[in-house]
Formats: C-alpha cells, sequence, structure tokens
C-alpha cells in the first residue's frame, strides 16, 4: 500500500524542473517564428512594450497569446486525461470522454454554419459540450445501473449522435468558404488564437485546480468503487469533483484549440513511465508535460511548413508511434 | 476547350450555367431569362439579380462540387456551361455524359484563357459581337494600364499584398489574379516570395507572422469587411499599410472585382491604378464603371448604386459564409 501514503513528498528537484521546462518551452516559442526578432528585443518588447510597432505586435499578439493557449491546453487536456483514467480505471480513455470534442465540435460548427462563425464560436461550442457531457451521464443512467462502464458507454453514444450532426452540417456547409473552416477546426490549431481568447484560461485553472487538489484521492479511486467506500471514501462526491474538474478543463480546452487527440491519452502514460502510479506525482507531472508538449508541437506547426500544420495530425504524428513504443516497453505493466 | 467537339443547339432556350465565371456572361450575351439553373454564388449577387429578375427563380443544382443530374433533367436544359473542375472528376463527368445534354467547358485560369471562353460562348449564344467588343475593351484597359505604368518610376511603386475572399489567402505564381495585378506595375510580395506559401488546390495561403516579414505598404481586399477586419484587429497592429491607413475595400459589383472569376477584372485594374498612383488621373472610375455596365449589360446604373458598387458594401446578400481567418 505504499501509494496510499499521502505524505510521500516530491523531491525538490523535480518540483523545480516541472516549472521550469514548460516555461523554457514558452520562451523558444516567442523567438521562433518567420519574422526575426532578436531574443533581446523580445526580451525588451517583454518588459516594455511599444504598442503599434510591428515586433511587439507580433511578439504580444501573435506569439504570447498562443504559446499561453498551447501550454494551457496542453496542461488541460494532458491532466484531465490522468484523471479520466484513474477515475474510470481504463487506461485507453482520454480527455474526450463523454462527448466533450463532438459536442463542442457540434457547437462550433453550427456557430460557423448557422451565424457566420467569429466570436460566438466560443461561447456556442461551450454550450454544446456541455449538453454532450449532460447527456452522456443521462444515457449512462438509463441503464439503472451507474456504473464507470454505462458512462463510457453513455459518452461513446453521444459523441456519435453529435458527430452524425456534424456531418449534416458538414454536407449543408458552403464548400468554399465553411467547410474548411469546420475540417480546420475538427484538426486543432492555434491560428486564430488572440489575447481575448485566454479568458478561457479561468476555467482551465479551476479544473485543473479540483484535479490537483484531489489527486490523491484517485488513487483510491482507481482501486475500485467499493474499496475505495471501505477506505472511508466518499466517492460519489469525489468522482463528482473530479469528473466535473476534468470536463471543465477539457471544455475550455477544446472551445478555444479545437479538437486536439491523443495529447490526453499519451502524456499521462509517459507520466506514469516516468514518476510511476501514483497520482500525488502523475498530476503535477501530466499538467508539466502537458504544457510543454503543447507548446513544442505548436511551434513544429507554426514553423515546420509554408502554412499552419493543423495541430491535431502533428500531436497523432508524434503521439501514436510513441504509444506503440511504450507499450512495447512497458509491456502495459503498470496496468497490472 | 479540353479538346472536345461538341454540338450546340442552334437557339438555346434553357440554359445551365455551372461556371461561376460563365454565369454573368449569359446574361450580358442576351440568355438571362433562358438561365433556369447555376451556382449558388450568382443567387448571393445583388447586381445581376437587379440586371436580371428572373435569376432570383433559377435554381441551384450544384452543391459541394456535385451536380445533381435528376434536377437537371427535370428542367429541361439544353445548354450546360462547366467549369474545369466539374468536368476532370471522373463521377461528374460520367453523370452529365449519360444525360445527353450538351456541356462546354470553359477555363478561365489565365487571361488569355478567360478571352477564348468569353469569345466561344459568344458565339454559342448568338452574341458574338457583344463578345468580341467585352474583350476588345479589355485588351485596351491592359495595354493603356501598361503604358501608364511604364511612366512610373521604380520607386513610386509600392509593395502590395492582396487578400483574396481570406485575409489570409493571397496571390500565388500563375494565378488569374497575380497575373492582372502586375499589370499595375506593383511588387506583389505573394509572388516574389512563392517559397512561403501553402498551395491547395487553386488558392493559395499564407500566416500573418509572413505578412510582417513581408510588411507591404499598400493592402488591398477583395472581400467585404476583410479590409475593415485588418484597420481594426490588434493583431495587424504596426504593419506599415495598417499604420498609413493603406488597406483597400476594393468594389463589388456582378462579382467581387478582380476575383478569380470576376467579371469586371478590367475595371479592377483601372480602380487598383487609381488607388495606388494618386497622380494618375488618365481614368474617371466612376463613368468608366457606368459605360462598363452600360455597354455590356444593358444596364443604366444609378449613382446611389454606383456608389455601393465602389464601396464593396451591400452587393452581396445577407452572407452566412467566413469568418475572416
Amino acid at each position: 500500500m505504499k501509494i496510499l501514503n499521502k505524505n510521500k513528498r516530491m523531491p525538490l528537484w523535480l518540483n523545480i524542473l516541472l516549472i521550469v521546462v514548460p516555461l523554457f518551452c514558452v520562451i523558444i516559442s516567442l523567438l521562433a517564428g518567420r519574422y526575426f526578432i532578436s531574443p533581446l528585443e523580445v526580451w525588451k518588447t517583454l518588459f516594455s512594450p511599444s504598442f503599434g510597432e510591428a515586433p511587439t505586435t507580433v511578439v504580444m499578439e501573435l506569439r504570447l497569446p498562443r504559446s499561453l493557449a498551447a501550454a494551457f491546453v496542453g496542461a488541460s487536456l494532458a491532466v484531465s486525461g490522468a484523471a479520466y483514467q484513474g477515475v474510470f480505471r481504463n487506461p485507453l480513455v482520454n480527455s474526450s470522454l463523454l462527448g466533450v470534442s463532438q459536442g463542442a465540435g457540434f457547437g462550433a460548427s453550427l456557430a460557423i454554419v448557422a451565424l457566420g462563425g467569429g466570436a460566438v464560436l466560443y461561447p456556442c461550442s461551450f454550450i454544446f459540450a456541455v449538453m454532450a457531457v449532460g447527456l452522456s451521464i443521462l444515457a449512462g443512467r438509463i441503464a439503472k445501473s451507474n456504473t464507470n462502464v454505462t458512462l463510457i458507454l453513455g459518452g461513446t453514444i453521444v459523441s456519435a449522435f453529435f458527430g452524425a450532426l456534424t456531418s449534416i452540417l458538414k454536407y449543408m456547409a458552403d464548400p468554399y468558404s465553411q467547410l474548411p473552416s469546420i475540417t480546420f477546426w475538427f484538426m486543432g490549431s492555434f491560428a486564430s488564437v488572440g489575447s481575448i481568447h485566454l479568458v478561457a484560461i479561468i476555467p482551465m485553472v479551476i479544473g485543473m485546480g479540483l484535479i490537483f487538489l484531489c489527486r490523491w484521492k484517485i488513487n483510491v479511486l482507481s482501486m475500485g468503487d467499493r474499496e475505495a467506500a471501505t477506505l472511508g471514501l466518499n466517492t460519489g462526491f469525489y468522482k463528482l469533483l473530479l469528473i466535473g474538474g476534468a470536463t471543465l478543463c477539457t471544455t475550455a480546452a477544446v472551445c478555444i484549440s479545437g479538437v486536439i487527440g491523443w495529447v490526453g491519452l499519451v502524456i499521462p502514460h509517459i507520466g506514469r513511465m516516468l514518476v510511476g502510479n501514483d497520482n500525488n506525482r502523475l498530476i503535477p507531472v501530466s499538467i508539466s508535460l502537458g504544457a510543454a508538449f503543447m507548446v513544442i508541437i505548436d511551434i513544429l506547426a507554426r514553423n515546420l511548413t509554408a502554412s499552419e500544420l493543423p495541430i491535431g495530425i502533428l500531436t497523432a504524428l508524434v503521439g501514436t508511434p510513441f504509444f506503440v513504443y511504450l507499450l512495447k516497453k512497458t509491456k502495459g505493466g503498470v496496468w497490472r | 476547350m479540353m479538346g472536345r467537339t461538341v454540338i450546340v443547339p442552334e437557339d438555346p432556350q434553357q440554359i445551365c450555367a455551372l461556371n461561376p465565371f460563365c454565369a454573368p456572361f449569359v446574361v450580358a450575351f442576351g440568355h438571362g431569362e433562358s438561365m433556369k439553373a447555376t451556382v449558388n454564388a450568382i443567387k448571393r449577387d445583388v447586381l445581376i439579380q437587379a440586371i436580371c429578375p428572373s435569376l432570383k427563380d433559377a435554381v441551384v443544382v450544384k452543391n459541394s462540387g456535385s451536380v445533381n443530374a435528376e434536377a437537371v433533367l427535370a428542367l429541361g436544359v439544353d445548354l450546360i456551361f462547366l467549369e474545369e473542375g466539374t468536368y476532370i472528376n471522373d463521377d461528374e463527368r460520367a453523370k452529365l455524359d449519360a444525360l445527353n445534354i450538351p456541356y462546354l467547358v470553359l477555363k478561365n485560369s489565365t487571361i488569355e484563357e478567360a478571352m477564348e471562353s468569353i469569345l466561344l460562348m459568344g458565339k454559342v449564344l448568338n452574341a458574338e459581337e457583344r463578345a468580341e467588343q467585352y474583350v476588345a475593351y479589355y485588351r485596351t484597359v491592359l495595354q493603356d494600364v501598361a503604358e501608364i505604368v511604364a511612366g512610373i518610376p521604380e520607386d513610386e511603386r509600392p509593395n502590395l499584398y492582396h487578400s483574396v475572399n481570406e485575409a489570409t489567402r493571397t496571390d500565388f505564381p500563375g494565378s488569374i489574379t497575380a497575373e492582372w495585378v502586375a499589370y499595375s506595375g506593383v511588387n506583389n510580395v505573394s509572388i516574389q516570395d512563392d517559397g512561403k506559401l501553402n498551395l491547395s488546390g487553386d488558392s493559395a495561403y499564407t500566416t500573418l507572422e509572413q505578412i510582417f516579414v513581408w510588411d507591404p505598404e499598400v493592402i488591398i481586399c477583395n472581400e467585404p469587411g476583410v479590409a475593415n477586419y485588418i484597420l481594426t484587429d490588434s493583431k495587424w497592429v504596426g504593419l506599415q499599410a495598417v499604420k498609413d491607413g493603406k488597406v483597400y475595400q476594393m468594389p463589388v459589383g456582378i462579382t467581387r472585382w478582380g476575383h478569380p472569376n470576376s467579371t469586371e477584372t478590367p475595371l479592377a485594374l483601372i480602380w487598383l491604378v487609381e488607388t495606388i498612383y494618386p497622380d494618375c488621373f488618365e481614368y474617371d472610375l466612376g463613368e468608366e464603371t457606368k459605360k462598363f455596365y452600360k455597354n455590356f449589360f444593358d444596364y443604366d446604373l444609378d449613382d446611389e448604386m454606383l456608389k455601393a458598387v465602389l464601396s464593396g458594401e451591400g452587393m452581396r446578400s445577407p452572407k452566412t459564409n467566413t469568418s475572416v481567418e
């Protein structure tokens, strides 16, 4: 019962590393880009910006908001993936469980087709993502046995339902202007993120905070409902907190970046390889790794080709081979 | 074109224009009333519907690149104008071949091709004279502008960025938009630096950061609303063109002037020369515009309409498309 030892602290150097690595990536992302700005100039711009000049706009309006958004989105997806995997005791679930992605995707498509896109896209996708989660939970309850399996099943059903609705919208969309926007949204991108979208960081921080504070409880929950109850844990309450927190931050993330796959699945597993199964460590490591990973991917997306590469393509290309390697290396051992 | 031989009816009664470039010329060549089916773009243009009110009842038989063959049959169509994209799609071509309705494939990816297409349409629609007039006018404008520009010293020719439909979509080498813009003598930034473009089909995209690298002195935008967006959005602050307020909305008439499928490309060129060379007084754009619609569409543009066309506002019916980026 080593993992139930609540007081086991992480070593100081690991704590420092967890903060320094994502920060370092963000700083690199401010330097990298088509428009050349010397590191010294970037430094000056950050601390005494001269608004109205091109270098300031590039750093403060183009690179910094993207980079921050990427960091928070990556952290959110990774940590909610880790939380879901623990709570549902299933290594294959990820952050878009419970229909969040498809729900948000339908909301975004609806905004593009019916409302002309623009700023209305974000609240619209948020509302439908929350609606999808609600429906998933309802669908899971209809079976009258409120187990983890029925909940996952509910999520799958609702995802398929919203996926079909999105397909209808795609069919109706203008093939020259609307359809590419919808397709692009589903591949994920930080290209349109501006400083105004950073509002989404608030729900992400709240969601991540909830998971972070309850991280020790995930260890208990991951032993199974009955065992957890035997240990005196109010399982319903903590499940609600954890699933709620994970859903909140995933939803906010999906709303500003579109659907980005694999991060919520792969990053927690990489975390497990590094620090093991203890959620006391795994949760902070997932946050840090997710942020760093996403910022690096975004740097690649911006700089690899002439135009923007969709993020979802890169995360899948990088994530899937790594995942296979990981399976081979651990032989799934962590989960046995 | 496409090396095909097509036998067309002598006097087509039910025309189906599935090529957005061709549709306005069907009207110009006096067959607007016979155009029973068309593409969505035409249904959105305010001016073409003012010129030819019967277009309000024309049916849209093509959606998402796919033609509804049964709807075409039901209309009793006897002549179809097609774009290359539909023709080179094997499934679509098989469908059309099965209909046994003569169809013409018309291309317009260069100025020469566009002129050829117009002349061919003139022949088919028994309006050779008007087609020749249009092409002659086109050639005259190209030649006159070339002469005017030849007299303008290199250092007065600005670096220009051309936004096509979307803020970050632009010209690429070999495109018809690059071709007509080149006549104005500007340094078209996206052409000089084409390795920095992402080409997909017949459109090319760049990124905002790349536009900062180019730092153009002038930006022109064909889609209503884009110029205003560029001038007011915080992400575009600091660009030379934005600082100087030299971000211009292009006029919108029957089509967005200078768009790849535009009817008014000669006018777009005149507008551009007038806009970027303040010392150029060769043309009276308003008169030139009125004459254009009078000569080719038998339509008298009143002053209010002229103002709307030149400002580019309100000429396309409320749209449900495009976020600007």
